[in-house]
């Protein structure tokens, strides 16, 4: 394979995320991509190409969203495509803005995620009915709480882990949200009150879900030459990976993310790493539920099979802790806009390499950082990783 | 950057987008409700890596071969994988179940039959189907999973 050429991320951007915006999609991009050309201090006549990520079409309620985004997107003549991998688009939309600079065929490229969950009525969750298989899933009346209730069940059967310690995981989310600028469900909660919260589908609990959002996110890659003229130490895209799993999720094995170790593999060989556990310095792991948080780190290979659970009630996940995980409050606190709520993860470890997370910095130093999101009916995975020299 | 704070005052157009469907269940579909309205449970073989597809497809997702062969489920090869409560907007607490089988790639979501003992991980299932003249050639010919003691 010929070595592609070195890409860094130069600024990065996003709205807030709110239940309801009045902002429209194309307005909420035009927000995130504003806010990240001011991160970069450049200007739209400098992007030479655009990568516009977002999730299922029914949400926002408009068919070809890519094309109903562009304007707003900063796309306007320009070489332009919007992907789509369920939710772990947000992650992967860089990872597609990286191919365009890494190849050679673009200096600049506008990575942008877009969500607006709010105009599906009479709630967002009925986008999920169109997702599933005709034949054999829709006729019970099978919902996304549902699958994931049977994915939880299964992780804590074959390791023997309690609701509460998951619930840990949603008290370290929602607190590390109350210094997020744009979060929309910052709270200071004990497990109790998780474990408390109403009941939804067994054992997924109201507390143990983030909420549904809109909001966008953006961030800015570039020739490490164009970066270099802007910043004397930029931030460099070590790795990207990506890998999907069957369609039928009824083949798989639930209680680990076969998908994501892949992921994570390729990521991990072009980043160099060898020693995931030593060597990610901060990770934004994909937590729309709680329980994924700790499914995640396992097949990122940052804890052993089991081992995740443990890690958290020691502390170490926690932003003063060796190994932070989700110090921006993740998806359960900040919320999550779908393909935005992947973005924002990426701008979090863009802020934290850059010294401009603010109270949100994690206590150690940091060199590498880690982003993932998954999606797809749970079968998809995105890794980025960044690092500062 | 705030500048709506209560998401009830924001202005809405409404609009309903009526859609229907009429979706095909596919070569290997069809034939699985088929067999499944005359009772019988049949999963698709892939004769070069052995593997046995449920519900059936028509090329294995692995060697890429096209599968002719059909087999029958055994009966007593059916276990609760993963189960769970759900509360739908009407109707009683239902326990829903990913039933798989023993050998079989893949598996059937279903409704689990509640009786006075838990459901567990790993407990052995039949399916029972409905009366033969109330299946229609859909999953839901399958009426339930129900615990057996072999
Ligand atoms: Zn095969």
């Amino acid at each position: 394979m010929a070595t592609p050429r070195k890409v860094c991320v130069i600024g990065a951007g996003l709205t807030l995320f709110r239940r309801r915006m009045l902002e429209t999609g194309k307005e909420l991009s035009f927000e995130a991509v504003r806010m990240a050309l001011d991160s970069a201090g450049i200007e739209r006549k400098d992007v030479d190409t655009v990568v516009s990520g977002s999730a299922p079409d029914a949400f926002d309620g408009v068919h070809m969203k890519g094309e109903y985004l562009l304007d707003g997107s900063g796309a306007y003549r320009r070489p332009y495509s919007r992907v789509f991998v369920g939710g772990a688009t947000g992650v992967y939309t860089p990872e597609a803005a990286w191919w365009h600079v890494a190849s050679g065929m673009s200096e600049v490229c506008i990575a942008v995620a877009e969500e607006k969950m709010s105009p599906l009525q009479p709630h967002p969750a009925y986008a999920f009915w169109s997702i599933f298989d005709h034949d054999y899933e829709r006729q019970l009346g099978t919902t996304l709480l549902w699958i994931f209730a049977l994915e939880m069940r299964r992780y804590m059967a074959v390791h023997g882990i309690k609701e509460e310690e998951i619930a840990q995981v949603a008290v370290k989310n929602k607190k590390n949200a109350m210094d997020h600028p744009c979060a929309q469900l910052p709270a200071n909660i004990t497990v109790e009150d998780v474990m408390k919260s109403e009941p939804m589908v067994w054992p997924v609990k109201r507390l143990d879900v983030s909420p549904p959002s809109d909001g966008a996110a953006a961030v800015i890659l570039a020739s490490e030459a164009f970066a270099k003229k802007l910043t004397k130490e930029p931030v460099y895209v070590a790795g990207c990976g990506w890998n999907i799993d069957s369609t039928y999720w009824t083949d798989r094995d639930l209680y680990y993310p076969q998908y994501l170790e892949n992921a994570g593999k390729m990521a991990y060989k072009m980043a160099g790493i060898s020693n995931p556990r030593k060597e990610i310095d901060v990770a934004e792991v994909y937590d729309p539920f709680d329980y994924k948080e700790l499914h995640h780190m396992e097949g990122l290979q940052l804890a052993k099979k089991g081992e995740a659970p443990k890690l958290t009630t020691r502390g170490i996940t926690q932003r003063n802790g060796e190994l932070p995980i989700n110090p921006s409050g993740g998806l359960l606190g900040v919320g999550n806009p779908i393909a935005a709520a992947g973005m924002m993860k990426v701008c979090e470890i863009y802020f934290q390499l850059t010294g401009q997370a603010g109270k949100r910095q994690v206590k150690r130093e940091v060199h590498t950082g880690l982003a993932q999101a998954w999606g797809d009916l749970m079968q998809y995975s995105s890794v980025f990783i960044m690092r500062r020299r | 950057m705030e500048k709506i704070t209560s998401e009830t005052k924001i202005g809405v157009v409404k609009d309903h987008i009526p859609l229907k469907y009429n979706y095909t269940a596919g070569v290997a579909g069809d034939r699985f409700l088929q067999l499944l309205k005359q009772g019988k449970l049949q999963a698709s073989q892939c004769t070069q890596c052995h593997k046995l597809y449920l519900p059936p497809k028509i090329f294995c997702k692995d060697c890429f071969s096209q599968l002719n062969e059909w087999k029958d489920v055994a009966e007593d090869s059916a276990y609760v994988y993963s189960f769970t409560s759900v509360k739908k907007e009407e109707g009683p607490r239902e326990l829903i179940a990913l039933v798989k089988f023993d050998g079989v790639e893949g598996g059937l979501l279903g409704r689990l039959k509640s009786s006075r003992e838990e459901p567990r991980m790993g407990m052995k299932v039949r399916p029972v189907f409905k009366q033969k003249s109330e299946r229609t050639g859909e999953l839901s010919d399958i009426e339930y999973f129900e615990k057996v003691n072999y």
